[in-house]
């Protein structure tokens, strides 16, 4: 070896044992946003903005050249990120310019197709609208968006709804995704979304992944968390899942678990906390109130009977509490989980260590879960009986898989139950807050929820619902049992207007698909899974005739005679306007979102930002301005409660589909790094569709060999529902266990939905994606 | 001691997923600073996006890329890959994927950024300007300095402690 390299190496070692997550914020170019050898290129502005994908929010700078996207940078800046991005992150630039971007309207009808001129394809939409209104009422029509929906995206569709047809038909697909956690959060707090922050993550001792792939699904989050390991080796990881992932390599303990068990393992974890004397009885007498609530209340599935009323629910004391979760040893919770009694206690003494900090985490395995919302409160119930709670590196984290579904759906409230800002419907004081601020009389709102996203395509596919306008999102590839709605669309033929940016199973089904401009190519706002809002300008201009989606729904509204609704003109002035009016609904409810004029210089706000002050911890004094002062702890959402939270007696039940004889196997499905949702977006980038070009079921080993599978081989899965060829994946990044099988559903030509069950959780209304029964045919 | 490096073209004509045949290319064949430009583009959707990996990763191997991407991890020339310039990342596969097809889902419009080719001096002997980014760059080393630097980036000189006393940004 030579003195040079001998040099070298020493050089290179000291650089890679110093670097921390932290310290790289700035590092190379003093607080640049992006180094200065690319600031300095005449030809090249670079621009704030909210990465386009996932609830995490990572800050990226824009590199636009020419009227175009050149190039984006992790966003030094961003506290979310301090400069990192995923791999998706940085392929966004590829993602605005797939060779099939949808530039002009296409008008569909007696079978002929035609390409049209913006202006008449809305004058078109809104005829029709309106012909089906006069027709078959106001109930007939309805709007269905997501997650990706801007903030002004959102406001205007709700609207456009509530106020002006006068129908509560608003939803999105966030209700396959994050509903659990809303109806978690609301019956256990009485206030939607997380009280605590990523700036956790620096901060606990032990992380727990609840049925989650973080290192996949949240992947600059989890590098934070990595970074906590790396400069505290004593930080502990705990991966709780029903197969293995990246996450589980990164992890120091993995609990193999048996599907819906979770329930049973996270009341396990509750007794022992009780019998060991863990309780930290301070905080619960103080802060604390038990429940229970009727428990036969079926899965939600089409032909089921009647159930219980899933929210009837009475008070309890303690002592009922603790007998109820006394039958959960941990050698019981064993038995029906398959996790060893000795991990589940090892765990639970994890939590119940009053100097270990904890943070447990969850997204879509909680969350897609025929008892979604009783097991979000069951983990929810373990950091209030420790009192670990809204507390630096202490508390309980719930993850959202959109970039907007927080800021948006929940926020904005484009669920049907939801007016803006944690208000509802069937309240008649909300109602008429919002017709004060609508300007519309009190008794033109519809009183009563309508149709949770379930019931509205079960309605489009037999005929109830006559039309729809569906904006950034797919649901002919994500909804549950895809076959059954497909047919049914397909019978009666309701009116379907799709805005998007590329052609999708879901604009092939559309009487009317409109362009849509995406995200820099627009202005707007979106709040990622820590309350922060974020904004960002309009940087490029859309192709063609494209236009923001909030656009389409004001110049739909205004066609239908609802332009009074929508005041603004011009693309910058709608933004603001919609934002400003929104914003009146959160001031003084504990959602204060921040100043539009604020949001445009900030990198994010996390609200509710007082006195353009922003809260880290909510329900804690000194850090939520909302806690009294000599309170410590206020569950504010709980006011009627005594602003106490409440700990949850929720049994443990079965599924309703398990394997058996015929269909042997347990299926999940979900998401992968490389690609956003389903692949409308990333397949069009090169880098990313090379890398995951097609579906395919990860097999266990044991089960490949059994079968005479190897890697790559052709196999058939076979469900009540459906059927679906791929090839095996053996021995790939993940693996489940025997009588487990994994199938991505980001694949248009290979839908994995065409085998799944659209049962789900009766208080939540999303579906569990996570488990039915399938059987395996080698091809 | 040999850069590892693979050349894309090369690498993209083994078959999806399958064959290990892939080749390494020798930094001695490819000299010109303008070939080593055009095979790392290859690899890159624009200049500052994450290389995708341009070799097979055998997924039982999965932690594995510190055993060829750490600085005197190995002395085996075959093994010894370029070490990160970006050493606090961890997670190398967050941002670097295997490409498991040629294919395209449909064709691309993107009007990439690429740096140029070498930065300006303002006479001949001045010191080169950094013609790229340094974000996730932090280790000149790894490219510039030192027998692991492919020849056609290598300095002239070896490794003073401060090389952005005298190179400093900017492309004008």
């Amino acid at each position: 070896m030579t003195a040079n390299r001998r040099e070298f190496l020493k050089r290179m070692a000291a650089a890679w044992t110093g670097a921390s997550f932290a310290a790289l914020a700035g590092c190379g170019d003093d607080q640049q946003p992006v180094s200065q050898a690319i600031l300095d290129d005449p030809g090249v502005t670079w621009s704030k903005a909210p990465c386009r994908f996932c609830g995490t929010g990572c800050g990226v700078m824009v590199g636009v050249r020419d009227g175009k996207v050149v190039a984006v940078a992790g966003d030094q800046q961003n506290p979310v990120n301090l400069g990192l991005l995923c791999v998706k992150g940085y392929h966004l630039p590829g993602i605005l310019y797939g060779e099939d971007r949808l530039a002009m309207p296409v008008i569909r009808e007696n079978g002929d197709e035609r390409e049209s001129p913006m202006e008449e394809a809305l004058d078109y939409v809104a005829d029709r609208f309106k012909q089906i209104v006069d027709e078959h009422g106001k109930e007939s029509i309805a709007v269905y968006g997501s997650g990706q929906w801007t903030i002004q995206d959102g406001y205007a569709a709700s609207k456009w709804m509530r106020a002006g047809v006068g129908n509560n038909n608003v939803e999105a697909n966030a209700r396959l995704c994050m509903a659990s956690a809303v109806t978690g959060f609301l019956t256990t707090f009485g206030k939607d979304e997380p009280m605590g922050c990523y700036d956790d993550f620096e901060q606990g001792d032990v992380f727990v992944f609840w049925g989650n792939n973080m290192a996949e699904m949240h992947p600059v989050l989890f590098s934070r968390i990595l970074a906590r390991k790396k400069s505290v080796p004593a930080v502990q990881l705990v991966d709780i899942g029903t197969r293995r992932t990246r996450t589980t390599e990164a992890s120091d303990h993995y609990l193999e678990f048996e599907p819906n068990s979770d329930l049973a393992i996270a009341n396990a974890i509750a007794r022992e906390i009780i019998e060991q004397g863990w309780v930290n009885e301070d905080f619960v007498s103080k802060h604390c109130l038990f429940k229970k609530a009727s428990e036969d209340i079926g899965y939600g599935l089409r032909d089921e009977g009647a159930k219980q009323n899933p929210m009837a629910n009475e008070q309890i004391g303690f002592e009922e509490y603790r007998r109820f979760v006394s039958k959960y040893t941990p050698e019981y919770a064993s038995e029906i989980s398959g996790v060893p009694a000795s991990q589940i206690r090892d765990l639970a003494k994890l939590y119940g260590d009053p100097r270990q900090k904890v943070v447990s985490l969850w997204c879509m395995g909680m969350n897609q879960h025929t008892r979604g919302t009783w097991i979000n409160n069951l983990v929810y119930n373990l950091h209030l009986l420790t009192g670990k709670i809204s507390q630096p590196g202490n508390g309980p984290f719930s993850l959202t898989g959109q970039p907007s579904a927080c800021g948006t759906v929940r926020e904005v409230g484009t669920l049907t139950q939801a007016l803006p800002a944690g208000r509802r419907v069937d309240n008649p004081e909300h109602r008429a807050y919002a017709a004060k601020i609508w300007d519309v009389p009190v008794e033109s709102l519809a009183p009563k929820p309508s149709m949770h996203t379930m019931a509205m395509f079960r309605n489009l596919a037999t005929g109830k619902l006559k039309g729809v306008l569906i904006q950034v999102t797919n649901p002919m590839v994500t909804l549950p049992d895809l076959n059954w709605f497909k047919e049914g669309i397909a019978k009666h033929k309701p009116f379907i207007v799709v805005s998007d940016v590329y052609p999708t199973p879901t604009t092939e089904v559309a009487d009317v698909v409109l362009p849509a401009a995406m995200w820099v190519e627009r202005e707007g706002c979106f709040g990622n899974s820590e309350r922060r809002t974020q904004q960002w300008n309009q940087l490029v201009d859309p192709p063609g005739e494209a236009l923001p989606d909030s656009t389409i729904t004001v110049e739909i509204a205004r066609r239908m005679g609802h332009g009074k609704l929508f005041p603004w003109e011009g693309e910058e002035a709608l933004a603001r306007g919609l934002y400003e009016e929104y914003r009146e609904f959160t001031i003084g409810v504990g959602k204060d979102v921040a100043l539009y004029d604020d949001l445009k210089r900030a990198r994010g706000l996390r609200w509710p930002v007082v006195d353009g002050v922003e809260t880290r911890w909510r329900y804690a004094e000194g850090s939520d301005p909302y806690v009294p002062a000599g309170a410590e702890f206020a569950f504010y959402g709980n006011h009627s409660l005594g602003d106490r939270a409440v700990i949850w007696q929720r049994p443990y039940q079965e599924p309703p589909e398990s394997p058996d004889d015929e269909y042997p196997f347990w299926l999940a499905t979900g998401r992968v790094l490389e690609h956003w949702h389903t692949g409308s977006m990333t397949r069009r980038v090169p880098q990313l569709h090379q890398a995951q070009p097609k579906a395919y079921v990860e097999i266990n080993q044991e089960d490949a060999r059994t079968m005479g599978l190897s890697d790559g081989a052709s196999v058939k899965l076979v469900s009540r529902r459906g059927e679906l060829t791929l090839d095996a994946r053996v021995g790939g990044r993940g693996e489940p266990p025997t009588g487990r099988v994994f199938v991505p559903f980001f694949d248009e030509s290979l839908l994995a939905n065409v085998l799944t069950l659209d049962a789900h959780c009766p208080i939540s209304k999303q579906p569990d994606y996570k488990k039915c029964a399938v059987r395996l045919e080698k091809v | 001691m040999r850069a590892a490096c693979v050349v894309p073209a090369l690498l993209l004509a083994v078959s999806c997923g399958g064959g290990s045949d892939l080749a390494l290319y020798d930094p001695g064949a490819l000299t010109s600073r303008a070939q080593l430009l055009d095979a790392r583009r290859e690899t890159r959707a624009y200049d500052g996006a994450p290389p995708v990996i341009p070799h097979e990763v055998d997924a039982r191997g999965r932690q594995n890329c510190n055993s060829c991407h750490t600085p005197g991890a190995t002395d085996n020339p075959a093994r010894v890959g370029p070490p990160r310039s970006h050493p606090a990342w961890g997670d190398c596969r967050q941002c670097h994927v295997e490409q498991l097809a040629r294919d395209r889902f449909t064709g691309s419009n993107l009007d990439a950024l690429w740096w140029p080719a070498s930065g300006s001096r303002l006479y001949s002997s001045a010191p080169p300007t950094i013609p790229h980014a340094l974000q996730n760059r932090q280790l000149c080393e790894v490219c510039h300095i030192g027998e692991q630097a492919p020849l056609a980036l290598r300095a002239s000189h070896g490794p003073r402690d401060n090389c952005t006393q005298c190179h400093v940004g900017g492309t004008r």
